[in-house]
């Protein structure tokens, strides 16, 4: 962007250094990072105020942040989803006016959840940035927060410092975890740890601890390796097992049903339908309506129109038709009239009065 | 004798008065014997014509009915070759010889205003208005119209199925998916379905209209709610009244009828009095040997074939049945007036006169027998009172070639009421389904099956009311069965909104989410709507509970198609057959008009502001699964 108040590439400049710039300068504006991990941070007078840019879709580092660490339940998060999905209400005030959380629990979270995008930022090692200066780019921010950036750079590098020697430890998700003694008395131990116990004694593997820890994976590791110190907890390398998941066998099972059902009734109706629509006895009772005045009056009609052609005929050439066909070629009856009036009746003509008569060939059709 | 006293006691001045009556009495005679036979010369000569003359004569005449058809065809096939002074000569001797012969008018009338002249369209306007409501052409005219709005009531029938077939079909769809596969809506599996539902009605659509109707209207009826269903009714009691109560109709297809009676009675006043057609004539009164119309008709007939004397043998035995007839009284005075004998002709003529002081053509035929007795002052006084009662030569008078006595026809009224009175009722069905078998039963069935048609549906709408069948979302108009409907707080749902309202936890996010739903259901309508509408003009609004759009469009696609489809009038003049061609001009006007309801719609669609209508949202329907919101769901929506 040509007007761009500071851009350039993490690589020259961290977003460690861009931070504590912005910071201690009281900068206002947006930066907008563009890397394997996008963000979008807000910032007034240096302290940061938003890190949620909901305009771009896909990009909501609180539902990522709830979503991987297991803050709430699967029913909770599909009713939240339908939510969003059919109003354009902020994750914000969904959490809050649907009693899923309190205010005050959600300012704890929003916290945490810039830690940890600010964590995840300073691991950037390649990228573009771009501040842009000014609250233009501000305009339907939701969620604002506010926050310190001094605070979160120093709690993102000693993160940075720490990780390296928890992943060394907890080298893998599959990595096995069980209480080393499962009636041990913990009530001594912090709320935190008592969870996390209590959520080893339900699973096992460590990827399935830090998705149901409900705290950052920096805390939920730290932890583990205290009291993995303390000897409450043991690890154990396994390996994975694929599990079936028998609701969704129960559900194939119930759709190859439907499926079943509905092609069989589909087929026999398009059957049945194909034979009434072939009915003879239907297409009998249709054609052979009884002879009624309809018909009488239709014969009628075609009569005299017979006998108007022959009197023109006649008088034009002073003789009469040999048959009905004879008036088709001259136009006094229009050839397909002429044949079909022509099955049906015949001129009669009296050789000893030289009178004529249209007459009917047979009964009435059908 | 004047004694001698009393003639000196004469004044001069009487003197001289009879003097001049003494001289102008042979004045007078000798001017008589001159002028005599000079006006007996301006007179007609018929006095001097014998019965066998007159024959002769009208042997030439009689055929002026075919010779004019056969004139104006000549003038058609003159024009075809590009000559219009041979067309325009031949069209002008074909109006001499046959007036009431609307055609050749029409085609003088439309050469003239292609050469510019637009004084011909006073011609045209008369020709026109004689080819509807000509005195023959009356009947043939009314019963077209009749057929045709019997017609185009079915093909609007047909639509109207159709647009609300649409409306409703999703939802059996639904009904049928539930029953079969257990809340099967809500599953993409439902789809395979709509073969199922489909196939009965391509079923009975091959077979006709009236199982079509038998189908749909009684599905449609049990569904709709009250709009459609007056649609469908008032649509289908106009045929069903012509089914119940046929007489109307066949009095007025009696006149296109040529061998029921009252066509008889004309075609032998108007018509060549051919042999075929005496024979005609005869063979009905073998059948009905006392019919006073049938003797009278064949009374004219004889004489216009110049059977003075049988025409007056049938017309006696007429009067016996009906002897104060003026018309039979009329006919058999000129038929002795013919014979020669004049004294009775005048004596029949003053009881015709008697019978009906108001009608002016005994009058007349009354002065011409005194002229032509020399009854001047008789003979001037009768014309005198002819005239005073608005004598013109009509159509009701047939005057014999150069005859100075006229022949009465059977008056309008005649025809209405042996039309009237006609055994046997014609009902529109038989008119028609004697040539179109797809009306899909016997023609002589189609009345009862439409009435069983309208008994059915009623029945079905009072023992399966709507309300036990089909429950609306107050908040998005989506119907729904009982097994999937959804409740809040007292409120009927459908399962989606139902669903919503359950999920919601506060007040903000419920209204929030209802208001979207709704909003959405309105954008999908708009859109189920406009395609319904690019499909089948008109059909969306329909759909949408029958709304004045809808019904406006149905109603002139109707005539479109009915003009498409019969590309003219069903009747035709059999001595004036019509071939209208692919291409005629009624089927030009239909596809016109169906261009003009095609682009008025598009015009019109862009505005349409329906209620909140949208198929069943776990339904795979995406055509026209429209379903109608609530009353006071539109009253909500203006507040």
């Amino acid at each position: 962007m040509a007007d761009a108040g500071l851009q350039g590439r993490l690589a020259d400049f961290t977003l460690e250094e861009i931070l504590q710039l912005i910071a201690l300068q009281q900068k206002t504006g947006v930066l907008t990072v563009d890397a394997s991990y996008p963000m979008v941070l807000a910032f007034e007078s240096g302290m940061l105020v938003g890190y949620r840019d909901v305009r771009r879709l896909g990009l909501d580092p609180l539902e990522n942040f709830l979503k991987a660490y297991g803050y709430f339940g699967s029913e909770t998060w599909e009713h939240i989803d339908f939510v969003q999905r059919h109003s354009k209400l902020d994750l914000t005030e969904i959490l809050v006016n649907e009693g899923v959380v309190d205010a005050d629990e959600l300012g704890t979270l929003q916290m945490e959840s810039a830690q940890e995008d600010i964590f995840r930022g300073m691991q950037l090692r390649d990228g573009r940035y771009q501040f842009t200066p000014g609250r233009d780019g501000m305009a339907g921010l939701e969620g604002r927060v506010r926050i310190k950036v001094d605070g979160l750079l120093m709690e993102a590098v000693r993160r940075i410092d720490e990780i390296g020697a928890l992943r060394d430890r907890f080298f893998s998700n599959d990595i096995k975890i069980r209480l080393a003694d499962p009636t041990a008395d913990t009530s001594a131990r912090s709320a935190t740890e008592r969870r996390l116990l209590a959520l080893l004694g339900r699973t096992e593997t460590l990827g399935r601890v830090v998705a149901q820890a409900r705290m950052s994976e920096f805390d939920t590791l730290s932890t583990l390796d205290g009291l993995r110190e303390d000897g409450l907890v043991v690890l154990q390398s396994t390996p994975k097992v694929q599990t079936r998941d028998v609701e969704a066998s129960t559900r194939d099972t119930r759709h190859d049903r439907m499926l079943r059902d509905a092609s069989v009734v589909s087929i026999v109706t398009v059957l049945l339908a194909v034979l009434l629509g072939l009915w003879q006895p239907w297409s009998a009772y249709r054609a052979t309506g009884p002879a009624g005045e309809g018909l009488q009056y239709e014969r009628a009609r075609q009569r005299a129109r017979i006998e108007a052609a022959v009197q023109l005929f006649e008088q034009r050439h002073g003789r009469l038709p040999t048959s009905i066909d004879a008036l088709a070629p001259e136009g006094w009856l229009d050839p397909d009239t002429a044949e079909s009036l022509g099955d049906d009746f015949e001129i009669r003509i009296d050789r000893a009065t030289g009178r004529w008569s249209v007459r009917p060939l047979s009964g009435p059709r059908g | 004798m004047i004694r001698r006293e009393q003639c000196r006691s004469i004044p001069a001045s009487g003197r001289i008065c009879r003097a001049r009556i003494v001289v102008s009495i042979p004045c007078l005679f000798v001017l008589v014997c001159l002028a005599g036979p000079v006006a007996a010369d301006m007179l007609p000569d018929t006095a001097r014509l014998t019965p066998s003359d007159w024959r002769e004569r009208l042997r030439e005449h009689t055929d002026d009915f075919a010779t004019a058809r056969l004139l104006h065809r000549d003038a058609i096939d003159a024009l075809e070759r590009d000559d219009p002074e041979r067309a325009r000569a031949l069209l002008a001797e074909a109006v001499e010889l046959d007036p009431r012969f609307d055609a050749p008018r029409r085609t003088r009338a439309a050469m003239e205003l292609r050469s510019g002249r637009l004084s011909a369209l006073a011609e045209l306007h008369e020709a026109a208005r004689d080819r509807v409501a000509g005195y023959r052409n009356q009947a043939t005219s009314l019963a077209n119209a009749l057929l045709t709005f019997d017609v185009a009531i079915g093909i609007l029938l047909v639509w109207v199925s159709v647009a609300f077939l649409l409306r409703y079909l999703p939802f059996v769809h639904h009904r049928l998916a539930q029953r079969v596969l257990g809340d099967g809506h809500r599953r993409r599996t439902a789809r395979l379905l709509w073969p199922a539902v489909l196939a009965p009605m391509l079923a009975v659509a091959s077979w006709g209209l009236i199982p079509w109707l038998a189908l749909t209207i009684p599905l449609i009826w049990v569904h709709a709610d009250r709009r459609p269903r007056a649609i469908l009714s008032v649509l289908l009691g106009l045929l069903v009244i012509q089914a119940l109560w046929p007489r109307p109709f066949a009095a007025v297809l009696a006149g296109t009828d040529p061998s029921s009676l009252p066509a008889l009675v004309e075609r032998a006043a108007y018509e060549p009095p051919t042999e075929m057609l005496r024979g005609q004539l005869r063979e009905r009164l073998e059948t009905h040997p006392r019919d006073a119309d049938l003797l009278l008709a064949e009374g004219l007939l004889l004489a216009r074939r110049g059977e003075f004397r049988e025409s007056s043998d049938v017309l006696l035995d007429h009067l016996e049945h009906r002897p104060d007839d003026v018309t039979a009284t009329n006919n058999l005075a000129a038929n002795h007036f013919f014979l020669g004998d004049v004294d009775r002709a005048v004596a029949g003529f003053q009881r015709a006169a008697a019978l009906d002081s108001l009608r002016s053509v005994p009058f007349y035929n009354l002065s011409q027998a005194y002229l032509h007795k020399l009854f001047l002052k008789e003979g001037g006084r009768s014309l005198e009172k002819a005239q005073r009662l608005g004598f013109a030569v009509t159509e009701q008078v047939e005057r014999l070639p150069r005859g100075a006595v006229y022949f009465l026809r059977p008056s309008l009224s005649d025809t209405w009421r042996l039309a009237w009175n006609r055994p046997g009722d014609l009902d529109p069905f038989e008119a028609l389904g004697a040539r179109w078998w797809w009306l899909g039963v016997p023609a002589a069935h189609v009345g009862p099956w439409l009435v069983a048609i309208l008994g059915l549906s009623v029945f079905l709408g009072l023992v399966v009311p709507r309300r036990r069948m089909v429950f609306e979302c107050v908040n998005c108009g989506t119907l729904a069965c009982r097994h999937c409907r959804g409740e809040h707080e007292g409120a009927v749902l459908c399962s989606g909104c139902g669903q919503t309202a359950r999920r919601a936890k506060s007040e903000m996010v419920l209204s929030t989410l209802l208001r979207n739903r709704r909003r959405d259901a309105e954008a999908a309508y708009q859109r189920r709507m406009a395609s319904l509408d690019s499909i089948l003009p008109g059909a969306g609004s329909l759909a949408d509970g029958g709304r004045r759009r809808g019904t406006w469009s149905a109603a002139l696609m109707s005539a479109s198609l009915t003009a498409i489809v019969l590309g003219g009038p069903p009747l035709t003049d059999p001595w004036q057959p019509t071939d209208p061609g692919i291409f005629g001009v009624a089927r030009i006007c239909g596809v016109v008009l169906l261009v003009l309801i095609v682009l008025l719609n598009t015009a019109a669609r862009g505005a349409v502001r329906g209620r909140h209508l949208q198929p069943h949202p776990n339904s795979v329907v995406s055509l026209a699964g429209l379903i109608e919101g609530r009353a006071p769901q539109r009253e909500r929506a203006v507040t």
